[in-house]
């Protein structure tokens, strides 16, 4: 029996044809495209393309003007003129003069404000189908502050084809963990709308019963591959041979993987990649790296660097709901018999600077100490909100998402992970500042792309299969 | 012990200036910093800089004579052009943003290009590696040992934190880790540890100075005049605390003249060889404040 075929392609745009070698597109707006050497104008016209582009070397500045719409300025001035040629009387003519100019008002007062990018290699016609214009959209910030900052120009912020022009990507703010061995629970699980479902093959799995949720995790990921949710299986290092050969198939969209150190990273990839050639799946399975042992976390930064499947990092031990909720008297609930990290603030910062090096995300597990169905038992009726505060401070400390096992769960992960908007005003405006030409420090540029990016951007050319 | 290669260095508060900024380097040049950083490459725009390195040895002479160490930062994209342009004998030495070891390499020999060209002497300019992303702190040891030249390490709080898409908070301090890690490539190299922009912790400027100081820093970067007087003296140590090194070195000293390992000071703790070697430290970067004190010609707002 062969699953079905899923169609998981990303379409490229059009300018995609127009790239030379090895030239990465980091930023789009409108018809113009930022990438790592240059600024490219691409427009389809009349199914014509007119394609220009200027170098990052020739262009001479950036220039902000704000102009009246002089269109709606000359439609106001030629209905009063027609008004008063053409005379309607009395009331109609009061009426019509007064909407030509209340037009030409508002063409005044409702100015448009656009950055022109002024090149002294463009003629003076060339030169003005460079203005960029509804300069208060993400997608141009981006296009503005790859143009402004040779920092942004690095391949490795490159988005990938599918995220071009699409403001924020939902990441990996929840994954909810459910054992395979249990197909009735799969619906439940989606039904929690986590932004990954993860079917597990391991841990909660008794090892009785491995064989049967090996038989059943194939019929489970073609399921939930129509889901709102990404599919991932978690797979038992000690047999992952018999888990890969169960769970890879189209659909399946990444593995978390216990790794405690970077070569079983290349045995891992060895085994995916002739499983992917075999079944034809569509976009390589990615992987979330699960540190649980001392020998894995200290690992951690050549583990992210060991392959570009490597999407996340799961840090396994120590609850986020320990010590990130503040409430002490409550954490022997909250964590069980687990003892937290013994240093925190090292060991987190140490793996996060790990995790960042490699621009993956970072995951940690949030009331997974706590049996299902009964967080308000263990947490007491303000368990949702305790575990979005756990979330919100987890996220300072450099977290991305986290590994659940309650459906609750996903709403605290959903309200406490993204970046809040009032920090997203913030850093649109420094992109702001920065397009007006007041000094904005290279580093700062870059801190504000990556909030409004919603978490780290991933390598060049990993979609590629 | 670790000896420091550059003990004199004292560079508690480094004002970032545009050399396209007039007024501002008029300030500067009245602001008491210990040095005065000409922006080639961290708030320059690309478009900008051909500019910016024109209008460089103007500027350093303006800045010449106010007894503040004239520094630039490059552009590491760009760094042939904008050594070129700011390889001046008043010019004390270039901060630039590196990632990996070959490019510290490579802002050696440009500079000893251009110490050779301007007829200098070998080793004129130092170094100070500012490391603004995850990767540059954690090789944060060999860059420190990739150059003689280098004199500090210069932690870009945002920089690692853009790496990571968190913006600095006031309730976790996410950056300590890169903090005590850049302190110990530092002194595990002989250089000083520096911060850029101190955002992270919360907490006002004079309060985040002390943070900083408490946790191996020797100076910071800022963008205001009004600042350096909070960073000089923020990175200062205390009177207290001079005083308090003097009495464990002189009861130390008087305790091995009279044959003991150690003495009890009139609090009860213990003043021996470990805390002799702390203490000498807050003593010799309490005269390094001091002689570089000495050298400013200008008002200080500092004590």
């Amino acid at each position: 029996m062969r699953p079905p075929e899923v169609a998981g392609t990303v379409e490229r745009p059009p300018v995609a044809e127009h790239l030379l070698d090895g030239e990465v597109l980091l930023a789009s707006h409108g018809p113009f495209h930022a990438t790592d050497q240059r600024i490219i104008r691409h427009e389809i016209r009349r199914n014509r393309e007119r394609v220009e582009a200027i170098a990052y070397d020739d262009l001479d500045g950036l220039v902000r003007i704000v102009a009246p719409r002089v269109q709606t300025v000359g439609l106001g001035a030629l209905v009063v003129i027609l008004t008063v040629l053409v005379g309607p009387d009395g009331v109609a003519q009061t009426i019509f003069t007064g909407a030509g100019l209340v037009g030409m008002l508002a063409g005044f007062l409702n100015r448009r404000t656009y950055v022109e990018l002024r090149s002294a290699a463009l003629d003076a016609g060339a030169q003005r189908r460079w203005r960029i214009a509804d300069t208060r959209d993400d997608d141009a910030r981006w296009l503005l502050a790859v143009v402004l900052s040779p920092d942004l120009r690095r391949p490795r912020l490159a988005l990938p084809d599918a995220a071009v022009g699409h403001a924020a990507r939902p990441g990996l703010r929840s994954m909810l963990l459910t054992p395979a061995d249990r197909p009735e629970a799969v619906p439940a699980a989606l039904d929690a709308r986590p932004d990954a479902v993860c079917l597990d093959l391991a841990g909660l799995v008794h090892s009785t019963r491995r064989d049967m949720a090996r038989a059943l995790v194939w019929g489970e990921v073609t399921a939930a591959a129509k889901s709102y949710s990404r599919v991932f299986v978690r797979v038992d290092a000690d047999a992952l041979r018999e888990d890969l050969a169960a769970c890879v198939w189209p659909g399946l969209s990444g593995l978390m993987v216990p790794v405690d150190e970077p070569g079983a990273l290349a045995e891992l990839d060895a085994a995916l990649t002739a499983l992917e050639r075999a079944r034809r799946i569509p976009a390589p399975v990615r992987v979330a790296a699960l540190l649980t042992s001392a020998k894995g976390l200290w690992a951690a930064r050549e583990i992210v660097a060991a392959s570009p499947r490597v999407e996340a990092v799961v840090v396994g031990v120590g609850d986020l709901a320990y010590d990130a909720t503040g409430a002490d008297d409550d954490a022997p609930y909250l964590t069980g018999p687990a003892a937290p990290l013994p240093s925190q603030a090292h060991l987190r910062g140490r793996t996060a600077l790990a995790a960042a090096s490699g621009g993956v995300r970072l995951l940690g597990m949030l009331g997974t100490t706590v049996a299902p169905g009964h967080l308000g038992e263990a947490l007491g009726d303000d368990a949702r909100q305790r575990l979005t505060d756990a979330a919100r401070i987890a996220r300072l400390w450099g977290f991305h998402g986290a590994v659940t096992i309650h459906p609750e769960a996903i709403a605290a992960c959903a309200d406490g992970f993204p970046v809040p908007d009032d920090t997203l005003t913030d850093a649109r405006r420094t992109l702001d500042d920065a397009a007006s030409g007041e000094a904005v420090s290279r580093s700062r540029l870059r801190l504000a792309v990556a909030l409004l990016r919603n978490g780290p951007a991933p390598a060049p050319g990993e979609d590629e299969p | 012990m670790i000896r420091p290669k550059v003990p004199s260095l004292v560079r508690r508060s480094k004002l970032l200036v545009s050399p396209l900024d007039a007024a501002a380097i008029e300030r500067a040049a009245h602001s008491g910093a210990d040095a005065i950083v000409l922006d080639l490459g961290c708030a320059t725009s690309s478009a900008q800089q051909p500019a910016a390195r024109l209008a460089v040895p103007h500027a350093v002479q303006r800045l010449a004579d106010c007894g503040a160490d004239i520094l630039a930062w490059v552009d590491m994209a760009t760094a042939d052009d904008d050594i070129e342009a700011c390889a001046l004998p008043e010019v004390a030495g270039l901060l630039a943003a590196v990632g990996r070891p070959e490019d510290v390499a490579a802002l050696d020999a440009l500079l000893t290009a251009a110490e050779r060209s301007q007829g200098l002497p070998h080793r004129h300019f130092d170094l100070e590696l500012v490391l603004a992303s995850a990767q540059a702190v954690l090789d944060a040891e060999v860059l420190a040992q990739a150059s003689p030249r280098v004199v500090a390490l210069s932690l870009d709080e945002e920089g690692v934190l853009a790496d990571m898409a968190v913006e600095p908070s006031d309730d976790v301090d996410l950056p300590l880790y890169a903090r005590g890690r850049v302190v110990v490539a530092a002194r595990v190299a002989g250089v000083q540890a520096h911060g850029v922009l101190l955002v992270s912790g919360g907490g006002s400027l004079p309060e985040r100075v002390r943070r900083a100081r408490l946790h191996g820093l020797r100076g910071a970067l800022c963008t205001h005049p009004a600042d350096a007087a909070t960073l000089n003296e923020g990175f200062a140590p205390s009177s207290a605390e001079v005083e308090r090194a003097r009495t464990v070195r002189d009861a130390v000293e008087a305790a091995v003249q009279a044959g003991h390992g150690a003495a009890a000071l009139d609090d009860g703790t213990i003043a021996d060889l470990a805390t002799l070697r702390h203490s000498q430290a807050v003593l010799e970067w309490a005269a390094a404040v001091r002689a570089r004190e000495a050298r400013v010609t200008l008002p200080m707002a500092a004590s």
